[in-house]
């Protein structure tokens, strides 16, 4: 199993001046990585998944819970609520065959969004993903999701329609 | 830098982010998120670009005091204050 990178664990403060930790994900997050995915609307997990599930069948907890910290990285922001960590969002990347590029992913429990903590989390992958020595991030984003379109446009991420497939778009940057 | 030019800043860094405003008419205590509708990237921007044009580290636990155009007055006049004093 990789070594937990620790330096990567940075506590945050929010605009309403609540406190959150954004960490490396580790295996034994994986029932509050499911009890995350559950309590996402239907709308939010399919816009991560673009796919109908109500929760991860469990091969695809394991692979979201037990990223490599190299070629795949996962970072979770979490709140203590009643003495437990609970998760509120997530974002990760997989590095891409040419070994510079990645492909991020990102979800947000839908009563966080909006509170800064989505854009917390993609500053702290891309700087990651920069000093690790890879050089642009892209993803898939649905092309109805206009609200995660204006977060990648305000992240830098340049848009890009494919005429073959309108359902999606990329959203590429530099890193 | 007094607190006219301090708020003269923040609204002109407003008005980069939010050039639909209009900031002729605005209430000082009204929480600014709501009323010119900056989502909390808009919101990171401002206090990216504060940070530049005053020179002054806002730290994340402080952005709680940043939430209506008088308290970001107050927070930058103290904070100005402090520098200058350091």
């Amino acid at each position: 199993m990789a070594d937990y990178p620790e330096a990567l664990v940075h506590n945050h403060y929010l605009f309403d001046g609540s406190q959150v930790t954004i960490r490396p994900i580790r295996p034994d997050d994986a029932a509050m990585e499911q009890d995350f995915v559950r309590h996402l609307s239907k709308e939010s997990r399919y816009a991560r998944f673009m796919a109908t599930l109500k929760e991860l069948p469990p091969a695809k907890l394991r692979y979201l819970t037990e990223p490599d910290y190299d070629r795949h990285m996962a970072l979770v922001a979490t709140v203590v609520r009643d003495g437990h960590e609970v998760e509120v969002g997530v974002v990760r990347y997989v590095v891409g065959p040419d070994g510079r590029g990645c492909e991020f992913a990102i979800a947000v429990d839908d009563a966080w969004q909006g509170t800064g903590v989505a854009g917390l989390m993609m500053f702290e992958l891309m700087v990651i993903a920069r000093e690790r020595g890879l050089t642009t991030m892209e993803g898939s984003v649905l092309a109805v999701n206009v609200k995660m379109l204006k977060f990648a446009r305000q992240l830098g991420f340049s848009v890009h329609h494919d005429p073959d497939d309108r359902e999606t778009v990329r959203v590429v940057r530099a890193l | 830098m007094n607190r006219e030019q301090i708020r003269d800043a923040v609204l002109e860094t407003l008005g980069r982010i939010a050039p639909e405003t209009d900031f002729e008419s605005i209430d000082d205590d009204a929480v600014l998120r709501r009323l010119i509708d900056l989502d909390s990237m808009d919101w990171l921007n401002v206090i990216a670009r504060l940070h530049e044009r005053l020179g002054l580290d806002i730290p994340e636990r402080d952005y709680r005091r940043l939430g209506t155009l008088a308290g970001i007055i107050d927070y930058l006049a103290e904070r100005l204050r402090g520098q200058s004093a350091g």
